[in-house]
């Protein structure tokens, strides 16, 4: 039986980041610390498939984006001519092939989680979905309360949210793996949907980059990574 | 986002005290150990010494309260006299807590100078809560299980609320709410809302690391990126 197909779009940063940021970088050079978010990606890519079944996905290529080309020998391509190419590769798809979709502005420590994830799709064929999850720590859902922004005067209740029972998690938007055969544009653009499996993931293991804080925690767990190896 | 309402011109003429808090559970600010306060950050300087060196700077009264000899040396070493209910009445307090050492001067300012030129008596920090509840999901067998708010007859009401968290780092309270155990759980008049780093609390899970760097890079525009105060209510 041949090795099951994996291919995977690295969806390139996008403008809010850079404008956040602060700074006239293009979207492919997008650094945090001396880490380019795209190469951490594409790397990661790498370590889970060959540069011919990777796309970078980008709304505008710029330099860094060719730089990428060069030097990985990964192609860009804008979001729609993926998802076509998805569609078509999952009429010929084996029950094993996955498609996996990567968000470099959302880095991870380490991509074990989505070397797992993989391996779990590809042994489950009747998952459909497979995405990281995390328990929140930093800012714990049992203590969150809502507000009204519009509310007045005395007596603002801090009454926290009842949370359901069982154990609760949030997706990680890092990346989301989709067995190739059951793959349309619909399961694609849907946010996580009941019955998704998922990968537990530390809090620490990702970060988000949309607030000065959060590049800096970015910066911080990529450079403890690189001296860790 | 509301904005800081006009203020009257007329200064009031009520003391305010600012009281920092040194004990290891106080009035619901709870900190991991007191002797954290006092170890040294980077800079040399502890979560304790960044807070009084700022918190002199306030139009107020400055008192502290301990619940630990330590604790107790080192506020008295500092030139630091300590609370007393019957001093200060119904007297507005500021009470901070050093555990958050990256809460800033102004958003502290701005609090005493609410309530003393606001009718508002009980005013609460709080910072945005980055994950929406309605995004949560109940581990089921593996699988992601949102039926608890997505089938929920509300769940477009929850979704369109918008999620805090309090700080107990820094509040306004009345005195006589003060003394008090749990002076936080009751209702507020006004919640003042904090960016994400004034939020950091040095035994947080966050690490240790990220408020070092917060600290070194302090005068470095990028890591000073950050929200003004603004208010929920008028």
């Amino acid at each position: 039986m041949a090795d099951p197909m994996t291919l995977i779009g690295v969806e390139v940063p996008r403008a809010p980041v850079q404008h956040f940021a602060g700074e006239a970088t293009a979207a492919g050079d997008l650094a945090v610390g001396d880490v380019r978010l795209l190469e951490h990606a594409v790397r990661a890519a790498l370590e889970c498939a060959p540069p011919e079944q990777i796309r970078m996905i980008v709304g505008e290529p710029d330099q860094g984006v060719f730089d990428m080309v060069r030097e990985y020998g990964v192609p860009e391509v804008d979001l729609g001519n993926w998802l076509s190419a998805l569609a078509d590769a999952a009429k010929r798809a084996g029950p094993r092939d996955c498609a996996v979709f990567l968000r470099a502005s959302v880095p991870m420590k380490s991509y074990a989680s989505l070397h797992r994830a993989i391996d779990t799709i590809q042994q489950w064929p009747e998952l459909r979905r497979i995405e990281p999850a995390f328990r929140p720590t930093r800012q714990a859902l049992s203590t969150c309360f809502s507000l009204d922004r519009a509310e007045q005067g005395a007596g603002i209740a801090l009454t926290p949210w009842a949370l359901p029972t069982g154990e609760c998690g949030v997706p990680c938007p890092s990346f989301e793996v989709f067995t190739l055969r059951s793959f349309s544009p619909a399961h694609f653009s849907s946010t996580a949907v009941d019955g998704s499996a998922f990968v537990w993931i530390d809090e620490k293991d990702f970060s988000l980059t949309e607030t000065p804080l959060d590049l800096l925690r970015a910066e911080l767990m990529l450079k403890e990574e690189e001296t860790s190896r | 986002m509301n904005a800081i309402p006009p203020l009257p011109t007329t200064q009031s003429e009520i003391p305010v005290y600012i009281i920092l808090l040194l004990d290891s559970d106080a009035h619901g600010a709870k900190l991991i150990s007191p002797a954290a306060l006092f170890a040294s950050l980077p800079g040399g300087t502890s979560a304790f010494q960044r807070t009084l060196a700022w918190a002199r700077e306030l139009d107020g009264e400055l008192r502290y309260v301990a619940d630990d000899r330590a604790s107790r040396k080192h506020a008295e070493q500092a030139g630091l006299k300590r609370i007393e209910q019957s001093e200060i009445g119904d007297s507005p307090a500021l009470l901070v807590s050093p555990a958050w050492p990256l809460i800033q001067a102004s958003d502290a300012q701005a609090l005493i100078e609410h309530a003393t030129r606001t009718s508002a008596k009980r005013i609460a920090c709080v910072v945005e809560q980055r994950h929406h509840p309605i995004s949560s999901f109940v581990a089921s067998k593996g699988t992601m299980d949102f039926s608890a708010t997505l089938n929920s007859a509300g769940w477009r009401e929850l979704d369109e609320r918008s999620f805090f968290q309090l700080v107990p780092g820094m509040a306004v309270l009345p005195a006589s709410a003060f003394a008090k155990g749990d002076c936080l759980s009751d209702p507020f008049d006004a919640v003042a809302e904090l960016d994400e780093a004034s939020a950091l609390h040095i035994g947080h899970v966050e690490p240790r690391q990220v408020i070092q760097s917060l600290i070194e890079r302090e005068h470095s525009e990028r890591a000073l990126k950050r929200k003004r105060l603004t208010w929920q209510t008028p």
